[in-house]
């Protein structure tokens, strides 16, 4: 079990800050952030690479803040293998068996490329091999020293889809061995695909980063506590603010935390007054060329700012106040004739508003908030 | 040759940049190429059937090969601690180690001798120890080392730089004590620049004249006898045994370069 208590490094250029966070032994954790997050920070921390200025790490209960590097027991592979260039890939995987037998070595060596599938590679040079390749390597090195937690950075992203769900197999295969993992993305679909519990790490615009949400990924995906964590996680039109009641509608009125995004109407349902983070469906929104005739609270003006065809349909953006993206079928804007620059109306139902997160006034929320996912 | 290969057409500015550069090729080669031209094969000969000859340049060649040796190991530990870490002082200390370089070679015989001398505390210390440093092997160590270290210091320090820093904390991470690392990962990649730095230091002292002749007149390095000779006997007969001199430190030369730079393109894949 790897512990990290309140860490923090203060670096010219940014800043890791209060960031606590258990990994439970044989957990596959998922550190989650933007590129330049620290997230790689964090990790060289761990191995003991970089010393932090506060805050205490410790691993299978022993405290190994101040331990040296190579006695950590801390395995890191990194983005872009850290192959030896002067050693093939046998002795590159056996550099870290020592005490064995020249047959022990070997024989360790053998079952470590057979389970990473590069057996055939154990004669060849570094430089001769291919990114996915040298990655295994890397893996298999790193294993082969059996570490108490292995440290993955970014492993996935500098290589080919299909290498990817390769290498993917063999990370859920290395957890379901046991193997305690703590791996860092800027990817969120890896973490759906691998994790069991994610962390998100935000750096905020004086360079500070905290960790602002622990929890499973389906959760964070569900119940994103900010409006970055949601829209990291991939969510569009999330907005923050404070609902109120709405003067004579039974509908709540909700007023963004930003003057620019104004404001519209949330149904009641099992919501209530307070700080609140929304998001309206993307595909929840009807757009049309003339004001509806049977038009919700919600129908707002503007014109289309930009479409981006993707595979499921073409993404507006739209110029309303709030500025909306939504979900258009092809024949949607044939139909209609919509193109960049013309005026449009979009009308959401205050009911298919989704409440993503909520404090303030009564009812207390539901959910399982542990210590750590406190922000 | 290349230029032109490259770009198609030699422009007269090219041309006159070869021009300048043939000038500094003829610079270093004519006089060479003369003094090797004006020794006949009949006085190449005699002079190799001189064991005096034979003797000192054997003696040449070792003595400063041991020097290299003896120096690397305190050379290579400074070196890489110069490229690897933050120190207080390491821009006073890497300009001390050139400080070899700028100082006059007679006046550093001269700064050797006053403290090698066998009145000096370190004189009577070896001579306690049954050995002296003037007009000794151990002696003209010091002077050719003195003169030469920078040479090897320099491409040490270029070497230790270039091997990746990653690489030396990925073997840490793998358990590797310091000093494994350092033997294991940082000594092998750096070994081109380092092989580099020996051959230099090597060849820089080899042909030490200035400094080795305030500490020893004998035991005879070759330098010194080609001084001597022609001091005694003039031209004529100082350079043959220049010629030998020169074209044995070559061969030697091209072996260990072609040898050390063989097994280092084997294995280095960066």
């Amino acid at each position: 079990m790897l512990t990290i208590d309140n860490l923090g490094i203060d670096l010219q250029e940014f800043s890791l800050r209060e960031i606590s966070l258990t990994v439970e032994k044989g957990e596959y954790f998922m550190l989650l952030g933007p590129s330049g997050g620290g997230k790689s920070l964090l990790l060289e921390i761990l191995a003991g690479m970089i010393r932090p200025d506060s805050g205490t790490i410790s691993l299978e209960g022993v405290d190994i803040t101040h331990l040296p590097i190579n006695r950590r027991r801390i395995g890191l592979v990194y983005q872009k293998p850290a192959l030896f260039p002067h050693m093939n890939v046998f002795q590159n995987i056996g550099y870290g068996l020592r005490g064995l037998t020249r047959g022990e070595k070997s024989a360790r060596v053998g079952e470590l490329a057979e389970k990473m599938g590069i057996s055939g590679l154990l004669q060849r040079h570094p430089g001769t091999l291919s990114g996915g390749e040298a990655q295994r390597v890397s893996l298999a090195r790193m294993l082969a020293v059996s570490p108490h937690i292995l440290l993955l950075d970014e492993p996935l992203s500098s290589l080919d889809k299909d290498l990817r769900d390769d290498l993917k197999g063999i990370l859920r295969t290395l957890h379901r061995d046991g193997q305690t993992i703590l791996h860092v993305t800027h990817d969120y679909e890896e973490a759906f695909s691998l994790a069991q519990r994610v962390g998100i790490l935000h750096r905020n615009d004086k360079g500070v980063s905290r960790l602002v949400q622990v929890d499973e990924p389906r959760s964070v995906f569900d119940h994103p506590k900010t409006r970055f964590v949601a829209r990291f996680v991939g969510l569009k039109n999330v907005f923050e603010g404070t609902l109120a009641t709405g003067g004579d509608t039974e509908d709540l009125c909700f007023t963004s935390n930003r003057a620019e995004q104004g404001s519209f109407y949330i149904h009641p349902g099992n919501t209530h007054c307070g700080t609140a983070l929304v998001m309206i469906p993307e595909n929840q929104v009807r757009c049309s060329f003339q004001e509806p005739s049977d038009h919700s609270v919600n129908c707002l003006q503007g014109e289309i700012l930009d479409l981006a065809p993707t595979p499921s349909g073409v993404e507006a953006r739209l110029g309303t106040t709030p500025e909306l993206t939504v979900l258009l079928q092809p024949d949607t804007i044939s139909r209609e004739q919509l193109h960049v620059g013309c005026g449009i109306w979009a009308d959401f139902d205050p009911a298919s508003i989704r409440i993503l997160s909520q404090t303030g006034e009564s009812p207390p929320s539901t959910e399982n908030v542990s210590p750590e996912n406190r922000t | 040759m290349g230029i032109g290969r490259r770009q198609g057409v030699l422009s007269p500015f090219h041309l006159a940049l070869a021009f300048l550069g043939g000038v500094i090729l003829l610079f270093i080669l004519a006089p060479l190429g003369t003094m090797f031209l004006h020794t006949s094969a009949g006085e190449i000969k005699s002079t190799l059937g001189e064991a005096a000859v034979r003797e000192s340049i054997v003696f040449t060649i070792i003595t400063a090969m041991g020097s290299v040796l003896i120096f690397a190991i305190f050379a290579l530990p400074l070196a890489w601690l110069i490229a690897r870490r933050d120190f207080p002082g390491k821009v006073l200390v890497t300009a001390i180690i050139d400080l070899p370089i700028v100082i006059p070679h007679s006046a550093a015989g001269i700064a050797l001798l006053t403290i090698f001398a066998r009145d000096t505390l370190l004189g009577r210390t070896a001579e306690g120890l049954g050995f002296s440093f003037v007009s000794h092997r151990a002696g003209i160590m010091m002077a050719m080392a003195f003169v030469s270290l920078p040479h090897l210091m320099h491409s040490a320090i270029l070497g230790f730089a270039s091997v990746p820093e990653r690489l030396e904390k990925a073997a840490l991470n793998l358990g590797a004590s310091p000093m494994r690392v350092f033997f294991t990962i940082s000594l092998p990649l750096a070994w081109r620049h380092i092989l580099t730095g020996f051959i230099m230091m090597w060849a820089r002292g080899m042909s030490e004249f200035g400094a080795v002749i305030f500490i020893a007149y004998h035991p005879m390095v070759t330098p010194v006898m080609i001084f001597e000779r022609f001091g005694a006997y003039g031209l004529k007969y100082a350079r043959p045994v220049a010629v030998v001199f020169v074209t044995v430190s070559l061969v030697f030369f091209v072996i260990v370069r072609v040898l050390g730079g063989r097994r280092v393109t084997d294995v280095d894949h960066r």
